[in-house]
């Protein structure tokens, strides 16, 4: 599976040129605030689209402007997680991991056995009965990446994955998190400011 | 020595606005006071399910909930058109969806005659001559007049609804793979329940409480057009004491409609 990027991204004044080809493997996105890195993984999972170029994923061409092809996000199969939290805040910490492998066709009872176990993985099974605004941020954002990871996504798109938790609870994520991230086959890309998590986690970085 | 302390300049008040303040309430609060003094408690209940009270009483609670549903059906398609599609003449469409709020009540009953009227309304007299419908002089009029005048206050509470979401949750549904269809029926609509609820009682309120644009409109039949405000005005001349029974019953709907809505209309929260 392999994500070929290469294209113009514009939104008001700013533009941003983008050519990448991601295979297997996970691609870290560094650079400084503003400069675009929030919007490469908006355009891979369809929230924006090209302004030039084209985005193609294993030969299937998912956006360009010029053939007028342009893939809605809710068939690209793709699992983000988004740098604000976005758990559903009427759903409970499961029932937001439920939602999300049921929008993937997953029937309901599966959907709670896959969801459960995912927590349990991430070791925040505990929290599991909690609305999100009962969860501190680190929790939330615990929530946010193991919601992100199920239900086999082709592609897997991490804005600042570890920026909410501390720094007791972050080593052991981050180990978790790239023992999860080398069992999902397809293109991964994490955006990140922390050189240790982006050292940690990814196979190849680019700095924008 | 003390510590330095900011002052809150801002808020001392002169004592002309706390005394202004003061007259205000009291004006507003004096005929609550006067109303509810002249209700007769002992024979409240008699009041209301005898004659004229208790079938207007019917009748407007049926109306004005047949008019409510009507307001959520069309409103809440026009709130998203008016909170999510940018278009030309956005603004003026906003106005004009707005407009019976501002315009007097008779001028809508008199607007909706031109519309609706059996022998030369726009619409009614096609509707009449094809099927039979007949606005004025009916109950169906009340629906028509009531929901008319409610729109409005549907719409503005659940279009301010509507942007005080945030994209990312409509955002982070269609990545996980819900149809357009599916993430308005099981995020948008879930997330705006406040909104709505909130617009619905406003609407209903205000439904309850028409009378300009029904009397004129669907006329003042007992039984038929004439709803609680109509009585109300009626049985002061000749039985005050039901009067008094009737504004009771909808000044006690209001409060009610007020605690239901605290400060969500208009998208507020504390």
């Amino acid at each position: 599976m392999t994500l070929l990027l290469d294209g113009r991204i514009t939104r008001g004044e700013f533009a941003l040129d983008v050519a990448l080809s991601i295979g297997n493997e996970v691609l870290g996105v560094t650079g400084p605030n503003g400069v675009g890195k929030t919007s490469i993984l908006r355009v891979v999972a369809g929230l924006t689209s090209l302004s030039a170029g084209s985005l193609e994923l294993s030969g299937t061409v998912m956006d360009s402007p010029t053939q007028n092809i342009y893939v809605k996000p809710e068939h690209r199969n793709v699992g983000m997680m988004f740098q604000d939290h976005s758990l559903l805040p009427f759903l409970t910490a499961e029932e937001n991991i439920v939602f999300a492998l049921r929008a993937r066709g997953i029937r309901v009872r599966d959907a709670r056995a896959i969801a459960g176990n995912q927590l349990e993985a991430a070791g925040i099974g505990q929290y599991r009965r909690l609305l999100p605004h009962q969860l501190s941020g680190g929790q939330s954002q615990r929530v946010c990446l193991a919601r992100a990871l199920v239900g086999s996504p082709s592609v897997v798109l991490l804005d600042e994955p570890l920026s909410a938790l501390d720094e007791l609870a972050r080593p052991l994520v981050r180990t978790n998190l790239r023992a999860a991230l080398q069992q999902l086959d397809g293109p991964k890309i994490i955006v990140s400011h922390d050189s240790a998590d982006i050292d940690a986690l990814c196979d190849r970085v680019i700095a924008l | 020595m003390s510590k330095a302390k900011d002052r809150d300049v801002a808020s001392s008040t002169p004592g002309f606005v706390l005394v202004g303040a003061a007259l205000g309430l009291a004006f507003l609060l004096l005929p609550l006071v006067g109303l509810v003094r002249r209700v007769a408690w002992r024979g409240l209940l008699g009041n209301l399910v005898e004659g004229p009270a208790s079938e207007a009483l019917r009748l407007s609670l049926v109306t004005s909930v047949i008019a409510t549903c009507f307001v959520v059906l069309l409103g809440l398609p026009l709130a998203w058109v008016l909170a999510r599609i940018a278009f030309k003449g956005r603004s003026l469409v906003r106005a004009l969806v707005m407009l019976p709020m501002v315009l007097p009540p008779v001028v809508g009953g008199v607007a909706l005659l031109g519309a609706y009227g059996k022998s030369n309304g726009l619409l009614g007299s096609s509707l009449y001559s094809l099927f039979g419908l007949q606005f004025t002089f009916s109950p169906l009029g009340v629906i028509v007049a009531e929901a008319f005048v409610a729109l409005p206050f549907f719409v503005m509470a659940v279009e301010s609804g509507l942007r005080s979401i945030e994209p990312k949750f409509e955002e982070s549904a269609a990545v996980m793979g819900l149809s357009s269809t599916k993430r308005f029926t099981r995020v948008t609509l879930r997330l705006l329940a406040p909104a709505l609820l909130a617009g619905t009682a406003v609407a209903w309120a205000r439904a309850l409480g028409e009378f300009g644009a029904t009397i004129t409109f669907a006329g003042n039949i007992e039984g038929r057009t004439q709803t609680t405000p109509l009585a109300v005005y009626l049985l002061l001349e000749s039985d005050p004491e039901a009067a008094y029974a009737l504004s009771f019953v909808l000044l006690l709907v209001c409060v009610g409609v007020l605690v239901t809505m605290r400060d969500r209309w208009m998208g507020r929260r504390s």
